[in-house]
């Protein structure tokens, strides 16, 4: 950000790989050379997943070949990978991150705005405790979270996934969502109450709104987190039938111990992105500023 | 959306308006409890009561391995600290730990020294450049680690992977089949290198937007005083930075700690003992191979050594920063 402000003498081109003062509007080698770092950078990033795609696509017979493209490419694989219970595993995936999401959101949101607002006993014991839980990961605690949820002897492991992902999840939101309510002043409300507006029409039309960042980066983080936790699907669908697996375990039936089907792992991943991507590409303006909001004063 | 818009306001309806008159004070009766009963009910049944029962079957005895997974375990008899005695005479124990311990160091420094790296230099460049690494960023920490895994995987894998045929490419470099599985600690690094890159993202973004933050005109009054950008960087950039990458290197360390996936992806569901971290030990034994009562035992250890690391660690950090 020096870059626009600083009004510093122009120094000679040349030298420096890193400019010392930035500079206004000139486009010095050093400045040229940053950016192209940066564009370095952004592809080595992106190669491995274009490389996946295109493994994805490539027929079988010529996975062997060293040409980057395949000279023709073959969809079959996103087509018969339906037909190896893929489809379930994506359903069971959703289900389980869709409901953690709702889970933490329902659950968060009236804790979050109320601790945020008003002070009341317990209140610092709670945050406290949602703080502690933040710490504890769910791989130190598998024994338990396994021994808990066979007693409870629950009809589908997808419910338990969902409790067990929601658990854990629910720290970050709590004091994400905490942090942004605490910004939003409670002036606005008021004054949107003296406007004649209910207690309830205030919050629906100011306070969440404003908050919407934060909400946004609350539903993220929980929907990847659920949606990549494989530890806890791993212990709780021990047994239970292929279908009722997420995604993160069903696709260990593409790789044997001695041989892997790479098309259909590729396929599968490639779609097993897709959902994700698509919740960034609608909301991603959100994501930066809510990641950040109240971390530095 | 909609549920949540909804679904939010009215579970706090009916009470808040009935308390709106006993609000001012500042006490509002029951209105608050009601409101995070949700929130501390979902953290008993998740996080604490697993918490408890690990502590209990720790200090049981294990009745019989072989039905573990039905086993309802309420009538093991008490065994004190056999359990611990047994994990901490056992050298097997002790070599996941160091290993955890060198792979979460290594991890959490790369992971923050390549984030801080990233984060300056997105500083530093054009508008365009800086917006097209963030969207790649955000891309790539979207992406699930299986499928980072997977590529990685891919990449190195011995008979097809690009990585052996391009390093095979270099003269006098022959990798041509060259298995980076069959070494532990080769196969540890290239796991460090997925870990790393899906890290990255997330501690280079927060970074970044943490030094965007950072009031200009400090930056220009040092440099006005004749600091070098790697002194500006060390006392006013990092001073200011420091709660953010406490924050950041708290969360690294848990998350790197537990490293899991990564791990068992990359050896296809059956990590050999040199691949075992304390995550994967534990798993192992205490759901693999149900011993129950020592994996809850590990895990007792691992939650302790977690909060004692932790409590150093961020005393650490403050007493840096105080003397700054």
């Amino acid at each position: 950000m020096a870059i626009a402000v600083t009004e510093a003498p122009p120094e000679p081109p040349a030298v420096r790989v890193r400019p010392k003062r930035a500079r206004r509007a000139r486009l010095t080698p050093g400045k040229v050379l940053l950016a192209l770092t940066a564009y370095a950078i952004a592809m080595i990033f992106v190669l491995p997943y274009a490389e996946m795609i295109i493994s994805a696509l490539r027929p079988p017979k010529e996975l062997l070949s060293r040409g980057y493209l395949p000279r023709h490419y073959d969809w079959s694989n996103f087509t018969s990978i339906w037909k190896t219970g893929f489809g379930q595993n994506l359903g069971a995936s959703l289900k389980v991150a869709g409901g953690s999401t709702l889970v933490v959101l329902l659950v968060a949101l009236p804790a979050a705005y109320y601790t945020a607002r008003r002070k009341f006993r317990g209140r610092s014991l709670f945050l406290l405790l949602v703080l502690a839980t933040q710490m504890f990961q769910p791989a130190a605690m598998l024994v338990g979270i396994q021994r808990e949820f066979i007693s409870f002897n629950l009809p589908s492991p997808i419910i338990s996934l969902i409790l067990v992902n929601a658990g854990f999840n629910l720290a970050f939101a709590v004091w994400i969502l905490n942090a942004y309510f605490s910004s939003i002043p409670a002036e606005l409300e008021e004054a949107a109450m003296v406007d004649g507006t209910s207690r309830l029409g205030a919050l629906g039309r100011i306070t969440l709104p404003l908050a919407l960042p934060g909400i946004v980066t609350a539903l993220i983080f929980t929907f990847i987190g659920a949606w990549n936790e494989l530890l806890v699907a791993l212990t709780l669908t021990l047994g239970a039938p292929d279908k009722q697996r997420p995604l993160t375990v069903g696709i260990n039936n593409y790789i044997g111990q001695y041989s892997i089907d790479w098309g259909h792992l590729f396929a599968g991943s490639v779609i097993a992105t897709l959902p994700v991507i698509a919740l960034f590409a609608l909301i991603e303006g959100k994501v930066v500023g809510g990641l950040t909001a109240g971390s530095i004063k | 959306m909609t549920a949540t818009d909804t679904g939010a306001p009215a579970l706090g309806s009916g009470p808040a308006r009935r308390s709106r008159r006993r609000r001012r004070p500042g006490r509002s009766g029951r209105l608050p409890y009601l409101l995070i009963l949700p929130a501390v009910l979902v953290l008993l049944v998740v996080v604490v009561w697993p918490l408890f029962k690990i502590v209990q079957l720790s200090l049981q005895k294990q009745e019989s391995g072989k039905f573990a997974l039905f086993h309802s375990g309420a009538s093991s008899p008490f065994a004190g600290l056999a359990n611990f005695r047994t994990v901490l005479s056992d050298s097997t124990f002790w070599a996941v730990v160091g290993r955890t311990a060198a792979f979460t160091a290594i991890n959490v420094v790369l992971s923050l020294l390549i984030g801080i790296g990233i984060a300056v230099l997105l500083n530093r460049v054009s508008k365009w450049a800086r917006l097209t690494l963030i969207a790649v960023l955000l891309f790539v920490w979207a992406v699930p680690t299986t499928v980072s895994t997977q590529v990685f995987y891919w990449l190195f894998s011995n008979q097809l992977g690009a990585v052996n045929y391009l390093l095979d490419l270099i003269p006098g470099v022959h990798m041509q089949g060259h298995d980076w599985f069959a070494d532990p600690h080769q196969g540890l690094a290239v796991i460090t290198a997925v870990v790393v890159w899906g890290a990255v993202p997330l501690l280079a973004i927060s970074l970044h937007a943490g030094i965007g933050q950072i009031p200009k005109e400090i930056i220009e009054a040092a440099r006005c005083d004749g600091a070098t950008p790697w002194q500006t960087f060390r006392q006013v950039t990092l001073p200011v930075l420091a709660p953010l990458l406490v924050i950041l290197t708290t969360l690294s360390v848990i998350w790197d700690f537990g490293v899991f996936n990564q791990i068992w992806f990359m050896r296809t569901g059956h990590p050999e003992p040199g691949y075992q971290t304390v995550g994967i030990y534990m798993y192992s034994t205490g759901v693999g191979s149900s011993h129950y009562n020592v994996g809850a035992t590990i895990g007792v250890l691992m939650m302790l050594g977690l909060v004692g690391i932790m409590i150093f660690y961020i005393r650490q950090l403050f007493r840096i920063g105080d003397a700054e």
